[in-house]
């Protein structure tokens, strides 16, 4: 625990102090270190921070009056390697090893591994340190790969004269618990010298000063690398587990300038240990709802399914949880999401610039990773709301080798729906899960192997009579294997499949069992090749199958009148080549430039219609019905896209970015309704169908300040869209075999501008974003019935201008803290009934233009109140209580704005799905 | 099929929403009504048959007041003989053609409307249809999707050129009513006037005549037993024969009435009417129908203002609603009785249960002060839609039923129409 202090103050201490001449009368004989230092404690004012396996059995002796603490402080730890730093006058932080500097150079955070913790620090001379700080320049530290973490070290007490010629390196490996671990290899980098670990985890390496990358091998799932400058004898130990808590401190120093550093634009990362705060509604963690606080990603409504990023549709967006592509991200019409929280260990979000490597989408990548099974010792973690239970365990199978992670979440919303006082939904049951299971496994120091299944299921049975069902199933598998030092390539397969079943048992003659499904195939193989810091290339080749079978209607029951019909199955292969190189030009300029080819080509067998050139696809204008055999390639299109992107250092801590890149996407999403439609398909371009593209225009401003404190972004883009699919008025999508004749492609445009600050630390913390953005389509030809709103742009579905979101942190103490956030969205646009009319003897509504008019506002306010329990490191869970209250305010937001006829009436209806607050409180414990 | 699956997924969709907003709120919101537009509705059908031809001008109105008809406005059809056809105003909105005309083949029709307040609007260019009759219109006793048993009408029809493809249909459907407690007599009140005080109060030596004091009964000057009710259909009766090897319907059914409707009880005429329809105009109709005021809640459709053929001279952003079609027309009308479908079975309920007779006293009398008040007997004839039906009362010389249980002109017409055959 004084370990964990200590490096947390020490990475706080960026600010100057300056060491205060304390005069101290102190006196001990034959005592031990820490004996002693808890007389100077006593007879000072000062703290000390420090470990207590630091000392050995050294004895100490002393007799100091009104002298400095400095010289006190010398004088004890002269035989020994520690070293000591006095903040602000108050406490004594003794280090072993190192010294802390006052000052630290930029080059510092760019060496901080990211989750190294044992530090071996080494004693050195305060003066001899303040004349010749050894720092160690960025170009120097070797990253191989993200994982790996190369700890600059300085072994020894530096002499000024060497007093020998060979030195020796000597040190522990051991893990998580301290526990020695034995035939451990430890060699140094790029040269022939290595040895192994004995029974007791001990090691030793003859070495010249100098320097060298310690390297442990096959030991876990990660290597261990180890930077050392080598002055003298010096030990080096190695302790090969993570601390959680540690990990934590130090990996939001480590990505502390990513925001101005990083080359692309419209990157979002979400920490998801930071979103357990964010008081979120019915209890449940949601990293995707966390993700629609921030600028550019926004929903429909609460409780709607998709996400429209930066006014794209809600169809652009390839989401991927292991690299498998999943359909409906959402349980019980999108009130939650169904990415498990507590299995997720990264999340990225592509808005701006998309990797090359991905493809297919024109909005966006969510690229979510489930964390790596702990291979040390089994954790788990569990979690108990008023809607669902959550269950993740961790469970070593190889010991540091392979591990499987298994979450699963279940609902019991079902007393929820029994609970209401609704006649008709006495009888009904709603129910949802989702488990996730993740193998990794390092085959060897140079392969990497790991495996996830995952599955979600919802289904809703409404008065016993009819059910409702959809899941997703994905499953990937992944093999990465490093060539050499520079070089490495990965293979991942993956497959998933979204369906979704409707059983109508209800009024017996109308019968019926509807389904639809559809299916997803990649196989990628990607190579790295890192040059050297300043270059780094990825290339690959891709091959993703589409399978859909949109849809088959058949009757239940010998009494049923449906007509069983099947719409005919469509396949597509859409394969792509793809190259990307992230290159230092400078210390200021950097581009990250890539380029994509993608084929698509529609397969048979399938049967497809032509239509006269130039007059709308209808009935009427059909000329020829052609049938095409298996795998024939009917329709193909294809073109190269480009991912450009450049960042400028316009100072230290503040850059510029602009990107272009332009998208292809081959798949589409039907659907008509801007609101709940559980019944939406999907389509694949086809000889009539053209895929739609996307272009986009990116520059941003980044700026950090007060050492990385507050992050600042100011990013604006414009996009244009082709061929976009939307809808005649009128049009019926489901079950329709002549879908070319309902749907319209035209343009789209969007512009916005996002603005965030973060406070990344400190006991008040948060973020504040803020988007003014349109999102316009535009539907124009000579044709009456392919022209919508005149031909003129008119606002999309889902278009609203103004966005604002705020989620603050506060935290009381180390174990309480309050959080809150608010959010504020323009009303959607609806198209409005604004009058009735007779035709033919029978009423009709007029409609409005399309998207003429707009639902009110949303705005929402939720608070919460976390309460974390002992942080005692030996106790075996932790334990973390929230409570929070989801819209306090009350606010009836409109989800959806909806007209009826009642008695030949139209009247108009809103909905809201929590209009009341709703107060929740959650629990959960981790072991 | 289609149409029942739409509906079933709707319910579903329904229902699902309701069990989640009723965890919440679904709340009932005024429509703004500053939204209004009054848009001009115009529905022109000019057809092959020499008449004379009839556009219809309406405007849309608001959701909770009545249907306005546009009157005072100029109507003409043009074609590219240079033959113009003036149409006046018949009645408020109906415009008729000065002179009976057909509209013929290969010609381009134009419609021109000016409204009273100088708006211009004209149409796109139409042609007639091809000319296709109706083979065969004739009835079966069948189920429908439903499985509910009744009648079916049905349309056969064949174009050899196979140019027709797009039909509409119409039908004007014109029943027998046979009030059930007809009597030849009627009963009239006498407007005496209450109340009456206990000086001015005549002496009577029977009830009965202090019934001929109330009121008269006579013979009704004409039978009112036996009507006719006729009735437009008004939804919308689109099919094609797109999907067939050749331009037929065969065995198309237009007319669904079910086993208990009145409507069949006697005797049951259908004329049914035939539109041959351009793509346009078909495109026009399918997609009118998804707006139906009768389409509700979760309309799976994509909503929007449909535009039609006809547009607006001066301003292309004005809008305007509706059709210029220029369609062949065939009718053909069938005959049939109950009795003959549904031999020895038990006919179809009449529109009411009408057993139920009412005695209302001539005279009410206030117990303290003997005046009469009024005369409930004189009330239900007059205010309440009572009538005489026979003199078999238990308290007095009469019994009386609801008005349309004994006159059935209070449901249809007691003349027999031309076209009529028994």
């Amino acid at each position: 625990m004084k370990y964990f202090l200590c490096i947390a103050l020490f990475f706080s201490c960026f600010q100057l102090f300056s060491q205060n001449q304390n005069q101290v009368t102190v006196a001990f004989s034959d005592v031990s270190i820490p004996e002693a230092i808890n007389k100077i404690e006593s007879a000072s004012s000062l703290k000390f921070y420090y470990l207590n396996e630091w000392f050995g059995n050294e004895r100490v002796s002393g007799n100091y009056t009104n002298q400095s603490i400095e010289s006190i402080l010398n004088d004890v730890f002269k035989n020994t390697v520690i070293n000591f730093f006095i903040y602000k006058g108050k406490s004594v932080i003794l280090t072993k090893n190192n010294v802390i500097y006052d000052t630290l150079s930029n080059a510092f955070f760019d060496v901080i591994p990211e989750n190294e913790r044992d530090r071996e620090i080494e004693v050195q001379d305060e003066d001899k340190v303040v004349s010749n700080p050894v720092f160690y320049k960025a170009e120097e530290v070797v990253t191989v790969k993200e994982t790996d973490t190369i700890t600059p070290v300085k072994i020894g007490k530096e002499e000024k004269t060497p007093t020998q010629e060979k030195y020796n390196l000597t040190g522990f490996i051991r893990n998580d618990k301290g526990e020695p671990l034995s035939n451990i290899s430890v060699s140094v980098q790029g040269k022939d010298i290595g040895t192994t670990t004995d029974n007791n985890g001990f090691y030793s390496l003859e070495l010249n000063t100098g320097t060298y990358t310690i390297v442990t091998s096959s030991l876990s799932t990660k290597r261990a690398r180890k930077r050392v400058v080598l002055y003298n004898d010096g030990v080096l130990n190695f302790n090969l587990e993570e601390s959680f808590e540690t990990l934590d401190e130090v990996l939001i120093e480590a990505e502390v300038d990513k925001n101005v550093r990083e080359t692309i634009t419209g990157l979002t990362k979400i920490d998801v240990e930071e979103i357990k705060n964010i008081p979120l509604v019915l209890g449940e963690r949601d990293i995707l709802k966390v993700a629609t606080t921030l600028p550019g990603i926004a929903v429909a409504g609460e409780g709607s399914n998709g996400y429209n990023v930066r006014g794209g549709k809600t169809d652009q967006n390839l989401i991927l949880l292991d690299d498998a592509a999943i359909y409906n991200p959402s349980h019980l019409f999108g009130i939650f999401s169904a990415i498990n929280p507590f299995t997720t260990g990264e999340v990225n979000i592509y808005k701006g610039n998309l990797p090359s490597e991905y493809g297919g989408r024109l909005s966006s990548v969510f690229d979510i990773s489930s964390k790596d099974a702990n291979t040390k010792e089994f954790a788990g973690e569990v979690s108990v709301g008023p809607v669902t239970g959550n269950v993740t365990l961790e469970l070593p199978v190889v010991k540091d080798k392979a591990g499987i992670m298994v979450g699963g979440r279940a609902a019991y919303a079902g007393w929820i729906l029994r609970s209401l006082d609704e006649e008709q939904l006495k009888n009904s049951e709603a129910s949802f899960y989702d488990v996730i299971l993740k193998y990794n496994h390092k085959l060897s120091e140079k392969d990497d192997f790991r495996t996830s299944a995952y599955y979600s299921s919802d289904r809703f049975s409404i008065t016993s009579d009819s059910i409702y069902g959809y899941s997703n199933r994905l499953f990937s598998v992944g093999w990465e294997h490093e060539i050499n030092a520079k070089h490495d390539y990965q293979v991942t397969l993956s497959n998933s499949e979204y369906k979704f079943d409707i059983e109508y048992d209800g009024d017996f003659t109308n019968d019926f069992d509807l389904n639809y499904k559809n299916t997803e195939t990649e196989l990628k193989l990607k190579f790295n090749y890192k040059h050297d810091d300043e270059k780094r290339f990825n290339y690959g080749i891709s091959a993703k199958l589409y399978g859909i079978e949109p849809g088959e209607v058949n009757p239940l029951g010998p009494e049923s009148v449906i007509e069983a019909k099947k719409v005919e199955k469509e396949k597509g292969l859409e394969t792509a080549l793809f190259v990307s190189s992230d290159i230092e030009l400078s210390e200021k300029f950097a581009i990250d430039a890539g380029l994509r080819y993608s084929f698509y080509s529609f397969l048979g067998s399938a049967t497809q219609r032509t239509y006269t050139a130039g007059l709308p696809k209808s009935d009427a204008t059909l000329e020829e019905t052609l049938t095409f055999g298996n795998n024939e390639f009917i329709k193909t299109y294809g073109g190269l896209e480009a991912r450009l992107s450049a960042r400028y250092f316009l100072a230290e801590d503040f850059s510029v970015k602009g990107s272009y890149n332009n998208t292809f996407q081959y798949i589409h999403t039907l659907s008509t309704n801007t609101t709940v439609s559980p019944t939406d398909t999907w389509k694949l371009s086809d000889m009539n169908i053209k895929p739609q593209k996307a272009q986009q225009f990116a520059l941003g401003f980044y700026k950090n300040f007060q050492d990385n404190m507050y992050e600042f972004s100011l990013e604006g883009y414009y996009k244009t869209y082709n061929d976009i699919l939307d809808y005649k008025v009128g049009a019926q999508l489901l079950l329709n075999e002549r879908l070319e004749t309902e749907v319209l492609q035209g343009e789209g445009r969007a512009y916005g501008i996002e603005f965030l600050i973060k406070k990344n630390k400190g006991v008040f913390n948060g973020w504040l974003g803020y988007t003014y953005s349109k999102s316009e389509v535009k539907l124009d030809s000579q044709f009456a019935e392919e022209r919508v709103n005149g031909g003129d742009y008119f606002p999309a579905n889902y278009d609203k201008p103004h966005d604002f979101s705020v989620v603050a942190n506060y935290k009381l103490t180390r174990r309480f803290s309050f959080s809150g956030n608010f959010a504020y969205q323009t009303g959607r646009p609806v198209t409005y009934p604004v009058g009735t009319y007779v035709f033919n003897g029978a009423e009709y509504v007029l409609y409005s233009d399309r998207n003429k008019f707009r639902i009110p506002d949303y705005y929402r306010l939720d608070i919460g109140f976390n309460y974390e329990g002992n942080h005692k490191i030996k106790k075996f869970a932790h334990s973390f209580w929230n409570i929070s209250i989801y819209n306090v305010l009350g606010r009836n937001n409109p989800y959806s704005v909806y007209f009826v006829t009642e008695d030949g009436q139209v009247k108009a209806y809103q909905s809201s799905i929590f209009s009341i607050p709703i107060p929740t409180i959650t629990y959960n414990f981790k072991f | 099929m289609h149409q029942i699956l739409k509906q079933e997924i709707k319910y579903i969709i329904g229902i699902l929403l309701i069990a989640l907003f009723a965890a919440s709120c679904v709340e009932e919101i005024p429509l703004q009504t500053e939204s209004f537009e009054s848009v001009l509705v115009i529905e022109a059908t000019i057809t092959n048959e020499t008449k004379q031809q009839e556009v219809l001008l309406s405007r849309s109105y608001m959701f909770d007041s009545i249907p306005v008809k546009e009157t005072n406005a100029t109507v003409k059809v043009t074609d590219d003989a240079m033959n113009t056809y003036t149409f006046t105003e018949a009645e408020p909105g109906i415009y008729k053609s000065q002179i009976a005309f057909a509209a013929q083949s290969n010609r381009n029709y134009n419609l021109s409307v000016v409204t009273s307040n100088g708006q211009e609007y004209g149409s796109s260019q139409m042609q007639l249809t091809q000319p296709t009759v109706i083979d065969n219109l004739y009835v079966e006793r069948d189920f429908n999707e439903n499985g509910i048993e009744g009648v079916s009408v049905y349309v056969d029809s064949y174009d050899p050129t196979g140019n027709s493809k797009y039909y509409r249909h119409e039908y004007e459907e014109t029943y027998k009513i046979i009030a059930p407690f007809y009597s030849p007599f009627e009963m009239i009140s006498n407007d005496v006037e209450f109340p009456i005080l206990v000086e001015d109060q005549p002496t009577f030596q029977s009830i009965q005549e202090m019934v001929d004091f109330v009121v008269t009964t006579q013979l009704r000057p004409e039978q009112e037993r036996i009507c006719y009710k006729t009735i437009k259909s008004n939804e919308i009766i689109t099919t094609n024969s797109v999907e067939f090897l050749e331009d037929r319907l065969d065995k198309y059914r237009v007319r669904f009435i079910g086993r208990n409707n009145t409507e069949i009880m006697h005797r049951y005429s259908i004329l049914v009417r035939q539109y041959v329809q351009s793509l346009e105009a078909h495109t026009f109709y399918e997609t009118l129908k998804t707006q139906s005021i009768s389409e509700s809640v979760f309309s799976e459709t994509q909503p929007g203002f449909l535009q039609g053929n006809v547009f607006s001279v001066n301003d292309s952003n004005q809008k305007v609603i509706g059709f210029f079609e220029v369609s062949s027309f065939d009718a053909k009308r069938v005959f049939f009785n109950f009795v003959d479908l549904f031999p020895g079975e038990e006919l179809p309920p009449y529109f009411i249960t009408c057993d139920d007779f009412v005695e209302p006293a001539p005279i009410a009398v206030d117990m303290l002060s003997g005046i009469w008040n009024s005369s409930p007997l004189a009330d239900a004839v007059k205010y309440r839609g009572y009538q005489y039906f026979d003199d078999q009362g238990e308290l007095y010389p009469y019994r009386l039923v609801v008005n349309i249980c004994g006159d059935c002109t209070f449901l249809g017409d007691n003349e027999e129409p031309d076209f009529w055959v028994d």
